[in-house]
């Protein structure tokens, strides 16, 4: 279920003072089975961009295109997680939470059961959570939570946004890796909003950097960061560590010869340049 | 929603901006009551005429307040509707067996026009004070209370945090709507059982995040040694000038021609 974008423009509040172009003409196109990381500064349009894919929002100029069509509403393929997503729970147990979109979508009752265990095991929880209640849990079992109740929908397409913002490294990386699982063993397409740059490094093979509405770099995460580091800086974000390191060795006039940012890599690399 | 202006501060420079906050909170205050209590066409329609030229010093843009309005549209025409057909009096049309009257169009029209006046009187208000001289606006027109040993300084600034947090719990319903949406919840379509139902979605996380949210700005405010009662200090005094004496001149006008009419 390939995903494009034409000409795509979106605006808040058009007519009133209060205007704002979020988007300005964006065209895309996101294969089956990527896994892409969108970064840039606040207000920069990366949650409208996303929140287009998903049919929330009607593009004020453009269109988009989900697998071929142009969604009418919310796209059941595409699943959304939300910053802090667990604001919308409301239900007595985290069983009745997972079981409501589940329903809405007219999904077969029968294999309930096994879907939400899978989905939860997915993002490293237990059955045991199934009976409690999410008001009970701990911020980072809401959010973990909040993730796999859009597992168990089955999209093609996961738009997570900023889904580890204000949680500890465990459980963001409990988020990520199971995530990431579903791209990689189910070739489930995998869109990842962050301030994070480690996480992109980590978990997107294409990452698109925003800012002001509109795209202004596409590329692989090991080129365009370092490319672009100094736009990076410029727009207020902090390429990995990983990067600005080469960077900084670079300019000392160090050639550090490495085919991927690993950590051995770079290390085997740095060591090779020091002995000239 | 987003659209809905009411409790946003526009800064722009206008009479009606530069007027001290008290004199528009006794404007607003009499203005409400005048409409309230105003039972003939003919009393709202000065109220309008009133509102209208208030709209214009204002500055604010009247698209602004048509964005605004047309979110609360089918409310508005619902309660016609409603009084056309449940008034008694004399019949104007008969509809499948329900007969609209003279009456009931009459009382729905005017109640259309004193809701819609109320909502454009608040717009203007909150678009044209920020809420820390809304405060201050409280605080004077409490004050008498001071001496019933009612708090006035906690009260009027219950009051400004209710206006300012108006727009917030707006954006926060919007968002909420967007992910239960995004859980296949409609809103907009379906049987009307069901989307009375979908509003519980809504309204449940909306009231367990204002309470959380309120006990985090009290905490915030209690950190950094509020206090809301004894005598305080004003970054910004008002003062009263005679721009104010010339409009409340002119209001005591509106209300004897509201009265007199």
């Amino acid at each position: 279920m390939s995903i494009v974008i034409e000409n795509l423009s979106f605006v808040y509040n058009e007519g009133t003072p209060f205007e704002v172009w979020a988007l300005k003409e964006i065209d895309l196109r996101i294969e089956d089975g990527e896994s892409i990381g969108i970064i840039g500064p606040n207000g920069s349009g990366k949650s409208t961009l996303a929140q287009h894919l998903h049919g929330l929002f009607k593009p004020t100029k453009g269109r988009v295109l989900i697998g071929d069509r142009e969604p009418v509403g919310i796209h059941p393929g595409v699943g959304f997680v939300f910053q802090s997503a667990e604001d919308q729970f409301f239900a007595r147990t985290v069983h009745e939470e997972m079981q409501l979109g589940y329903q809405n979508f007219g999904l077969s009752q029968d294999q309930f059961k096994d879907k939400a265990l899978e989905a939860l095991e997915m993002v490293g929880l237990s059955a045991d959570i199934f009976l409690r209640s999410p008001h009970s849990l701990s911020d980072g079992e809401k959010r973990r939570v909040a993730v796999a109740m859009t597992l168990i929908l089955g999209p093609k397409t996961l738009i997570l946004d900023e889904p580890t913002l204000g949680l500890d490294p465990l459980n963001a990386k409990k988020i990520l890796e199971g995530t990431k699982k579903l791209n990689h063993e189910k070739g489930v397409t995998f869109i990842l909003i962050s301030h994070r740059m480690e996480e992109i490094l980590e978990y997107c093979s294409r990452v698109l950097v925003m800012d002001r509405g509109k795209i202004i770099g596409d590329g692989p995460p090991q080129d365009l960061f370092i490319q672009e580091i100094e736009t990076l800086i410029r727009l207020g974000m902090e390429p990995p560590w990983l990067v600005r390191f080469l960077t900084g060795f670079k300019a000392k006039g160090y050639n550090i010869k490495y085919k991927t940012l690993n950590p051995e890599e770079i290390s085997k690399g740095v060591l090779e340049a020091l002995q000239g | 929603m987003r659209s809905i202006p009411l409790g946003q501060y526009l800064p722009l420079d206008s009479l009606i901006h530069r007027l001290d906050p008290r004199t528009k909170l006794v404007g607003i205050v009499t203005l409400a009551i005048l409409i309230c209590t105003a039972r003939d066409l003919s009393r709202i329609l000065i109220l309008f005429i009133f509102l209208g030229s208030v709209l214009l010093l204002s500055k604010l843009p009247v698209s602004l307040i048509w964005r605004g309005l047309r979110g609360g549209l089918f409310i508005l025409l619902f309660t016609i509707l409603v009084h056309s057909f449940f008034t008694p009096g004399r019949t104007l049309s008969s509809l499948s067996g329900f007969s609209i009257t003279y009456e009931g169009l009459y009382r729905g029209v005017s109640i259309f026009l004193q809701l819609t006046a109320l909502f454009l009187g608040g717009i203007i208000f909150t678009g044209t004070t920020p809420p820390l001289r809304l405060v201050e606006g409280f605080r004077w027109i409490f004050s008498p209370l001071r001496f019933t040993r009612i708090p006035v300084g906690e009260l009027s600034l219950i009051m400004a945090i209710a206006i300012r947090f108006i727009p917030t719990l707006i954006s926060e319903t919007e968002r909420l709507i967007k992910i239960q949406r995004s859980r296949g919840i409609e809103f907009r379509s379906g049987p009307i059982k069901r989307r009375i139902r979908s509003l519980f979605f809504i309204i449940l996380p909306l009231f367990a995040g204002t309470f959380r949210r309120a006990e985090e700005l009290a905490l915030s405010m209690e950190v950094r040694c509020f206090r809301g009662m004894g005598q305080r200090s004003q970054l910004r005094e008002s003062s009263f000038k005679e721009r104010d004496l010339t409009a409340l001149f002119v209001l005591t006008i509106l209300i004897f021609l509201v009265v007199l009419s």
